[in-house]
């Protein structure tokens, strides 16, 4: 007897059997159900309170960077305040601020709240300083105390009017100065076919090798179905020289995909969601820099682990092997517009080539080994000089 | 409620009653699944527990496809269950010493199905696993040999094995019955 026949004689002897349970199950069913309800319903409170820490979170972060984004200016009053401490201590804080105003003494245009905070700050300076005046009256010579113009020291210079070119030199040298460091938090997704659908008869060789086909077998069909690949990072970038850096960082990729099961009467579909951590190293050559905005070319490699797999067929999770080391490498031209000094956005077209691991998993990677990608992000700039 | 339509249209209303009579109507055929894998009946009794939580809780999700569709979801959903039960719970393993095949095939038909179902939960995990998954889910031998980390090969070879050591314990049973 061929092995489908026996198959199709020992399935239909036994398909209609039933046996009842020696305990009543429904019991622990009920009690089951009534703890999911209640569980769901603590999820959607927690899931909340998540939306509201990440708009908290938001809210603060965007905060820190506007902060950032000032924080150059206040360098330069803390280079002026020392300078009033001998010969204004008698000087009111309008009088400071009228100072203050002078375009000669500010080389970046302050806001008039700095202005403001820069003379209760020199109040700060007068008062704390004002003791140690008092408490020194035996020292040989009061202009001691005071630094001397030359003085290299910017806690103790003191700007001349003669003197406000030199400072807003150094400050444009301090703003056009080789960044050393960058920092990004970028989002990336493939642009290749939103559905790439592969359809397998899987009947064909087995009704090769088996004479009497089950009726199962006859327009049995798998349907593979992977989306795009979503990726999230963050970077650091090392600058080598005027035209090289480094880059390394922490990629997130999430990939998911449908494999339908098609016979007569009966679908079966299976999820696959497969959540990879990648660590990229690549070499970034710097082609163009023109009024903030720049150009650059990427290329490089990358290794992303599976850390979780999961498999869920109709609606019921299921245990689920993790892929293999992923190899892959890249290449990109990326677009970069310097928002502020210390932020960037950037764009990066690409194209990546995954390696086959060998794993028997079916995702993205295998079925498009070769695919264009767009990187979008944000790049933090630090000067490392500073 | 008489057909699938009807009671799975008021389980998603959230009807307890209908829940429950979806339980008794299909618990039955959920056992006979669960003892030809697990062959301990109490550890099959929570898989159908767990089994039934499970349905209920994602019925949700299930595409109605006519009469038949739900049943044949629920029987999935206990197959899927139990087996992984088994690979969580029991090492994979196959025999070598295979009993030669007897010449004649003996008529399953008159074996009952209780003691067919028990003879197959007696059958060493890897076998047990292949046959119940080809001849019951019918799923091929690519899909087995991915599920259970083999060969598609060895699927092949191992279901004609599987076969064999049944067939050698239906026949002991008839000759044993017939005396």
């Amino acid at each position: 007897m061929k092995q489908e026949e026996w198959a199709e004689r020992l399935n239909n002897h036994l398909k209609d059997y039933q046996q009842e349970p020696t305990r009543d199950l429904w019991e622990g069913i009920e009690a089951s159900l009534d703890k999911q309800a209640r569980g769901h319903a603590h999820l959607i409170a927690m899931r909340r309170w998540l939306i509201a820490a990440a708009i908290i979170g938001i809210m603060f972060g965007s905060t820190y960077l506007l902060w950032h984004h000032e924080a150059p200016t206040q360098p330069q009053l803390a280079v002026v305040k020392p300078s009033h401490h001998a010969e204004q201590t008698d000087k009111t804080p309008e009088a400071l601020t009228a100072q203050a105003d002078d375009p000669r003494m500010i080389a970046a245009p302050a806001t008039e709240q700095h202005i403001q905070s820069a003379a209760v700050e020199q109040a700060m300076v007068e008062e704390a300083t004002a003791i140690p005046q008092k408490e020194e009256p035996t020292l040989p010579d009061e202009k001691a105390t005071l630094p001397k113009e030359d003085t290299p020291s910017p806690q103790a210079h003191r700007p001349l009017p003669a003197e406000p070119k030199a400072v807003y030199q150094q400050t444009e040298r301090q703003q056009h100065e080789p960044l050393r460091l960058t920092m990004g938090l970028f989002a990336q997704g493939n642009t290749n076919d939103m559905n790439s659908k592969n359809g397998v008869m899987m009947n064909s060789n087995m009704m090769l090798r088996h004479t009497a086909a089950r009726a199962y077998l006859l327009n049995y069909e798998e349907r593979e179905s992977h989306d795009q690949p979503v990726s999230f990072g963050l970077s650091m970038g090392f600058k080598l020289n005027k035209w090289l850096s480094v880059g390394t960082g922490v990629v997130y990729t999430k990939l998911h995909s449908t494999f339908t099961t098609l016979m007569p009467n009966q679908q079966i579909v299976r999820n696959q969601k497969l959540h990879y951590l990648g660590v990229p190293l690549n070499l970034q050559a710097h082609l163009l820099q023109w009024h903030g905005i720049g150009l650059y070319l990427t290329a490089g490699g990358q290794a992303d682990w599976n850390i979780k797999a999961e498999a869920n067929t109709d609606g019921i999770d299921q245990v689920m092997t993790k892929d293999r080391l992923q190899w892959s490498v890249g290449g990109s031209l990326g677009v970069e517009y310097r928002v502020i000094p210390q932020l960037s956005l950037y764009a990066e077209p690409g194209i990546r080539h995954y390696f086959d691991n060998g794993s028997d998993i079916n995702n993205y990677f295998k079925d498009k080994p070769t695919s264009f990608n767009l990187q979008l992000g944000l790049r933090f700039n630090f000067n490392t000089n500073k | 409620m008489e057909n699938e339509q009807q009671l799975l249209s008021a389980i998603k209303q959230g009807d307890r009653t209908a829940m429950r009579q979806l339980y008794e109507r299909y618990k039955g055929y959920a056992m006979s699944i669960g003892l030809r894998y697990i062959p301990e009946l109490s550890d099959v009794e929570d898989v159908v527990q767990d089994s039934f939580v499970t349905i209920l809780t994602a019925i949700g999700k299930f595409d109605y496809r006519g009469e038949g569709s739900l049943k044949g979801w629920i029987c999935r959903i206990v197959a899927n269950k139990a087996f992984d039960f088994v690979k969580q719970h029991e090492r994979i393993t196959f025999v070598d010493n295979i009993p030669d095949a007897p010449n004649d095939e003996p008529e399953m038909e008159h074996i009952p199905p209780d003691v067919l179902t028990a003879m197959i939960a007696k059958l060493p995990p890897g076998y047990r696993m292949i046959l119940n998954l080809y001849v019951f889910e019918h799923c091929s031998h690519r899909e087995i040999a991915n599920k259970l980390g083999i060969k598609e090969s060895s699927s092949s070879s191992q279901l004609s094995r599987a076969r064999q050591l049944l067939t050698k314990m239906m026949t002991d049973y008839i000759k044993r019955h017939e005396t």
